[in-house]
């Protein structure tokens, strides 16, 4: 009986899983003054296969290397895309480059969101900031199939209306029948209409079964927390309740340490976790 | 296998022989007596008593300090990539069982899982351990016996040398690494003898009586390591005195944690790995500035939990393998059996 053992299997893949590929910036495009929107093609001409919630590491040599959500989906045919917000060096280098540059990719990393098997639920996406970037990915995959599902609520919450990622979209979604687009912002421009305050102000706009409902969240860690807290009030199963972390990453592959959470990694064990799994996790803040 | 016998001038007759097709790593003395693991040149100079390097052997020859990774070029917006591979035939000699212990950890963290780590496989593939058993404590720090791996290593060495005290040693065969060694070097080595191998076990009973570490109770203080019973009182007195230096880290045998960084001079550069600290303030900070455990108590926390209690439940043992250089290293004397006699 060895002293040190794991039930875990090995993957057959890449023989250096640290070694990325080089993709071709193909379109980009500005979501906000902070956030880019990037496509990519890989040179080697091989796609990249991926689910709904799965991240890659994005480098630029010399400046270094970061984990990125992936913002498109692959059910539908998309390219590989990621958006960008301005945070540090290597961020900030990404923003310098222009279209038929170059990145390197590896990946896709991470678990994914369930959602195939929610069909015929209803369905609440609830974001914040720039928490729409990686959720978009589920919601193009449900929108995709919209008649496996029954009522979809988009709840989006902003600082101030220039900073609302993907406006367009939010308008073409909220024409897909039976989809409600709610917007709110913390402070609002001149000429702003819509909603004033924190996400969870939208809740007394909406009704929804908790029994048949199934939630997506992704935003700062003070929204997830009051977030969460008023679906458990509204009697939400916290099984139900679906979220994406971000953590410091370097490996994305379990070996560097740096994206624990509780004793789970958020990169192989996450990035999405249940709100039951960050509870027991001591995480659920 | 039956157990063999080397005797010390044979030993050294040893060594040469496996200089020549690899480079050897074993304790020697530098112009200052100090004592580390390094390349032998004289086989002579070799120290054939147990000793415990400073840093652990892991970091010697399979995941080190600093290690590269990937080479970068960069011309007319592309970039040319290749990976690095430096890793070459290395034998780690005279090295104690905790060590033996680390590197059985390491396999698994980084040569098992669900990804492969190709740094450490490619050198792990080219390593032979020779481990040499502690007959007496290295020093007063040492508790390898209470956590279950030492003084005398059952198995993770390819040969385990025991100093019989009358010039030779019992060698002890722990893989076909091990026994090819033995079959090229007929010679040198002779069968023990039923006087040699009695020797041995009376050897190793009495090794591991040695008062190694306080008298406690790995099994109950690890199963109070649960979030609810764990010492709060001791914890705080731990974050109290800790001065975030990442000296526990840097010499524990199985810390794994690594950063990645870019060095790069006129458009051509190499990716690396640096050994991390998860005790220092800026580990679990992400761009932009949020600290998921920016307080000293939640790393603290995150390190002893991480070795007692996470190791345990993924890999089946706490990942603390007694070796005491956390203890050695400590600037404060914060002492990790303290913290376990205190959950007992």
């Amino acid at each position: 009986m060895p002293k040190f053992s794991t039930k875990v299997k090995t993957k057959k893949g890449a023989e250096n899983e640290y070694l990325p590929r080089a993709a071709e910036i193909t379109k980009i495009r500005d979501l906000n003054p902070e956030v880019k929107h990037y496509t990519l093609k890989f040179k080697d001409g091989k796609a990249l296969e991926y689910k709904p919630g799965q991240f890659v590491q994005v480098s630029l040599f010399g400046v270094g290397e970061a984990p990125i959500s992936i913002t498109s989906t692959f059910e539908r045919g998309d390219d590989l895309e990621i958006a960008v917000r301005k945070a540090g060096s290597l961020t900030n280098a990404i923003h310098e480059l222009k279209e038929g540059e170059e990145l390197f990719i590896r990946g896709p990393y991470g678990n994914s969101f369930p959602w195939q098997e929610y069909k015929g639920k209803d369905i609440l996406f609830v974001a914040g900031g720039i928490g729409l970037l990686p959720l978009r990915s589920v919601m193009n995959a449900i929108f995709h199939h919209r008649k496996d599902y029954g009522k979809i609520w988009v709840l989006y919450g902003s600082k101030c209306p220039t900073d609302c990622v993907y406006s367009d979209e939010l308008v073409s979604w909220s024409k897909i029948e039976d989809v409600s687009v709610l917007q709110t912002v913390d402070s609002p421009a001149s000429g702003w209409k819509g909603n004033v305050g924190v996400v969870t102000t939208l809740f007394s706009k909406i009704e929804f079964d908790p029994d048949k409902t199934i939630a997506y969240l992704c935003g700062p860690p003070i929204m997830i927390k009051f977030t969460n807290l008023t679906l458990e009030e509204k009697k939400m199963r916290p099984d139900d309740i679906i979220t994406t972390m971000e953590m410091h990453m370097k490996c994305g592959i379990g070996k560097c340490g740096h994206c624990l959470i509780g004793h789970k990694y958020c990169c192989t064990d996450g990035p999405v976790f249940t709100y039951a799994q960050l509870k027991t996790l001591g995480a659920e803040e | 296998m039956q157990n063999l016998k080397i005797k010390t001038q044979n030993l050294i007759k040893l060594i040469e022989a496996l200089k020549k097709k690899a480079t050897v790593l074993a304790p020697q003395a530098d112009e200052y007596k100090d004592v580390y693991l390094k390349a032998v040149s004289d086989p002579s100079k070799v120290i054939l008593k147990h000793f415990k390097p400073l840093m652990p052997a892991v970091r010697e020859a399979l995941f080190g300090q600093v290690e590269n990774m990937i080479n970068f070029k960069k011309s007319k917006g592309n970039t040319k990539l290749s990976t690095v591979d430096e890793s070459q035939e290395t034998v780690l000699f005279g090295i104690p069982a905790c060590d033996v212990a680390g590197i059985q950890y390491n396999d698994v963290f980084f040569g098992q899982r669900e990804f492969a780590d190709f740094y450490y496989t490619k050198a792990r593939e080219k390593l032979t351990i020779i481990s040499l058993a502690c007959v007496t404590p290295p020093n007063d720090n040492c508790f390898c016996a209470t956590m279950g791996h030492g003084p005398i290593a059952e198995e993770g060495f390819d040969l385990q040398l025991t100093d019989l005290g009358d010039g030779a040693f019992l060698v002890n065969v722990g893989s076909k690494k091990g026994e090819k060694i033995v079959a090229d070097n007929k010679a040198l080595f002779e069968d023990a003898t039923d006087a040699d191998s009695k020797k041995f076990e009376e050897i190793k009973k009495k090794a591991e009586k040695l008062p190694v570490g306080k008298n406690i109770n790995k099994d109950k203080a690890l199963g109070n390591m649960g979030r609810e019973a764990l010492n709060e009182k001791m914890m705080l007195e731990i974050t109290d005195r800790c001065i975030s230096c990442g000296a526990c880290n840097y010499t524990c045998p199985t810390c794994t944690c690594f950063n990645v960084v870019d060095h790069q001079k006129a458009g051509e550069g190499m990716r690396k790995r640096i050994l991390d600290s998860c005790i220092l303030g800026g580990y679990f900070r992400m761009a932009g500035g949020h600290n998921p455990k920016g307080k000293r108590d939640e790393r603290t926390r995150n390190r002893y939990f991480c070795k007692l209690e996470w190791d345990k439940e993924k890999f089946g043992d706490s990942g603390c393998v007694g070796c005491g250089r956390c203890l050695d290293a400590c600037p404060v004397k914060i002492d990790i059996k303290e913290v376990m006699a205190s959950l007992a």
